[in-house]
């Protein structure tokens, strides 16, 4: 235990430069990722950037044979190479070919995995293959990235924000409706082929912290997961890179904690945990802020409906007390739970108990007057418009006058001005 | 040299007045290599309402998206006021079918609107006050202010409809193409759209109107283009919305059409 709290202060007083290059490391690709992340799922892209991710491997393992060691600029060249190449391989059978784009995706990712196996598997034979972790690309190895990947990292982090923000009107408008971004002479294709362009680069930067097979986890959930939290776009970007961000750190620390535990599945299994929690907890979309919607919901319509029994109840329209136990005979109740039900009531200041006397405050009688005429206005809708038989609008009107919104009582209202 | 370019620029103006403002010529337009549109050949008049009808699948939306560019022709050519289309990109405003894009993305009615003004802003420029104030104005034209920051998914039918006008209005196009702009939209948001599109029409723009409904052709439209992979007919309503015509239209699949397609494709192969 002691030993685990040790590695913690450890990791975050980032005394360790390897610490530190790995965290700066994936802030960066947390950065590059969230931005064109955003892009990649609206135009439902993602697979794409799961081929890519499996393409650049051959690439990878070139540029390594070029040289016998794992130099950045090499590498990065392979990748690169591949993924332009595996770009225009897909696009050139969906286009000659019959196959619709999924099937050209699964082919050429399969293809170049395959191969980028073979090859990696011949390099791990190699004496010098054998010390130059280039099997670590797989799954990840964050706290292998050297000072001379941050500058590269760094570099297409900048071409990357730079771009997206120089032509984030032109992105968001081709994402939305393309044939209308080209009819008012936006470059619609270059966009898509700069979207391209840039995704290859940020996978190309991500693999040595998160390896190719996971690579595109990167780009989809964090994206994924601020589209369940907001309806803006702009939030949307931001959102997804904070959240790349957090998920990237904090899936570092644990590979950290877990002694060369490859970090690149942490980090993935720490973003899906996020996405999880805005599926549970999301304030507008999520499981749980549903179900406590539709639960105030019943217990308001019980509470009005309560409300408009006590009403209903008052012997004349001057009066506003009515006693406990005309109110207890339907539907039958004990008059202790007619007593709690009136709680939330005394609550909301709708009413006073004073001994067996339930008394209608001012606020009270106003509102219970309010659900009166919406039920009954919704009641002449119904039979007048829909053209309901008397007996089947009255359980709709019942469960609908809790519902109607201030614009809709104004327009029945308007209807039907004597109601 | 130096007094060649007001001459052109005022020849550009000229030709503006004498061309028509949509001039398609031996349009042939294929899908796989099996056309769909064969031989079209009109020219559009100024500053009228004109209906496009035909039966499902009669090219009706492929027409429009071949004189927007945005489908490659196999021959022919289509010219806005005498010019190919590259150069008045922002003239011809788009109203595309609702179904054409993705309600749940998310941004406000607000943003879909301001899209509109993107194409005179150019690259890099962001929307300023003026474009602002030009799409607050749009939405109050088609009565869509009130829900200018909603997201666009809770919007119903008739609304999206709305915000793909306001978008178009925000254009400040000279022609506008809207592709089945009543499908789907109740009785008083028809007759609100009818009545914008001549108010446009008013101001001396060009609107084509794809249209199902052969009831209300009369009513609504000036001119009338009659389309089943060929143009059956063209001309003023009156003169064109007959009996025989539209049995030529509707009636009778036009097999001979459609099996020569089949063949075309077959060579292409
Ligand atoms: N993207 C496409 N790929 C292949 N064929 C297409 C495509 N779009 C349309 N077609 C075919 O082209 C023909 C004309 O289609 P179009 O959409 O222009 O018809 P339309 O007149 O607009 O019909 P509707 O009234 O149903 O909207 C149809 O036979 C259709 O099947
Ligand atoms: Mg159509």
């Amino acid at each position: 235990m002691a030993e685990v709290w040790s590695q913690f202060v450890r990791f975050w007083s980032f005394q360790d430069g390897s610490v530190r290059s790995a965290v700066f490391g994936v802030l960066l690709l947390a950065v590059s990722c969230g931005f064109l992340g955003c892009f990649i799922v609206l135009r439902r892209m993602s697979l794409v950037g799961d081929s890519l991710g499996h393409a650049v491997l051959p690439g990878v393992c070139l540029g390594f044979l070029v040289t016998g060691t794992k130099d950045p600029t090499w590498i990065f060249a392979g990748a690169i190479a591949a993924a332009l190449l595996a770009s225009l391989l897909i696009a050139a059978i969906e286009r000659y070919t019959r196959l619709k784009p999924d099937v050209a995706l699964g082919l050429v990712l399969s293809g170049f995995f395959g191969l980028g196996i073979v090859l990696l598997s011949r390099i791990s034979r190699l004496e010098s293959g054998q010390q130059s972790g280039l099997d670590k690309l797989l799954f990840g190895q964050a706290s292998a990235v050297s000072e001379r990947d941050l500058w590269l990292m760094g570099t297409v982090a900048f071409v990357i924000v730079a771009a997206v923000l120089a032509t984030f009107k032109e992105l968001a408008v081709t994402s939305f409706d393309p044939a209308f971004a080209r009819t008012i002479g936006i470059p619609a294709r270059a966009i898509h082929y700069l979207l391209m362009t840039l995704t290859a680069f940020a996978i190309v930067i991500s693999i040595q912290a998160v390896g190719v097979v996971l690579v595109s986890a990167l780009l989809i959930t964090p994206a994924a997961t601020a589209l369940l939290l907001t309806d803006r776009l702009h939030v949307m970007v931001l959102l997804s890179v904070v959240i790349a961000a957090v998920a990237g750190v904090v899936g570092l620390n644990i590979s950290f904690l877990s002694n060369r535990l490859p970090s690149g599945p942490l980090v993935v299994l720490a973003l899906t945990a996020c996405f999880g929690m805005a599926y549970l907890f999301g304030s507008r979309y999520g499981v749980v802020a549903r179900i406590r919607r539709r639960r105030a919901r019943a217990l308001q319509t019980c509470r009005e409906n309560l409300l408009k029994r006590i009403f209903l109840a008052l012997p004349s329209s001057e009066a506003r007390q009515v006693a406990l136990s005309s109110l207890t005979q339907h539907p039958a109740t004990s008059s202790d739970s007619l007593r709690a039900e009136l709680r939330p009531l005394t609550r909301l200041g709708w009413v006073d108990l004073e001994g067996e006397t339930v008394h209608l405050t001012d606020v009270g009688a106003s509102r219970a007057r309010e659900l009166d005429r919406n039920y009954r206005l919704w009641e002449l809708f119904l039979t007048h418009e829909v053209r309901l038989p008397a007996d089947h609008t009255q359980r709709d009107a019942e469960n609908l006058e809790h519902l109607l919104t201030p614009e809709l009582v104004r327009e029945l209202e308007e209807r039907y001005p004597d109601a | 040299m130096t007094n060649r370019i007001p001459n052109r620029k005022s020849e550009i103006q000229a030709s503006q007045s004498a061309s028509p403002p949509i001039e398609i010529h031996d349009l042939t337009v294929s899908y796989d290599k099996r056309p769909v549109l064969w031989n079209i050949d009109v020219a559009l008049p100024e500053g009228q309402i004109i209906g496009v009808i035909g039966p499902n699948g009669a090219g009706k939306s492929t027409l429009i998206k071949a004189v927007l560019g945005l489908l490659p022709v196999d021959s022919g050519w289509v010219r806005i006021y005498g010019e190919p289309l590259t150069k008045h990109r922002n003239v011809v405003g788009y109203v595309p079918q609702r179904e054409s894009v993705d309600w749940d993305f998310p941004v406000t009615v607000r943003d879909v609107v301001l899209m509109g003004t993107c194409g005179r802003l150019g690259l890099f420029r962001r929307p300023g006050a003026a474009e602002r104030a030009c799409c607050d104005r749009s939405l109050e034209q088609v009565e869509m202010a009130a829900y200018a920051d909603r997201q666009i998914s809770n919007l119903s039918g008739g609304q999206r409809q709305r915000v793909f006008l306001a978008r178009a209005l925000a254009q400040q196009s000279r022609i506008y193409l809207l592709d089945e702009p009543f499908v789907g939209v109740d009785a008083a948001t028809e007759s609100a759209i009818i009545e914008l599109l001549r108010s446009m029409k008013r101001e001396g723009r060009t609107l084509l109107v794809v249209h199902h409904d052969l009831q209300t052709v009369p009513q609504y439209f000036d001119s009338l283009l009659m389309l089943n992979m060929r143009l059956v007919a063209f001309g003023p309503t009156q003169e064109v919305f007959t009996e025989v015509l539209l049995q030529k239209t509707y009636g009778g699949r036009l097999t001979i059409l459609s099996e020569a397609a089949e063949q075309v494709a077959g060579t292409r192969r």
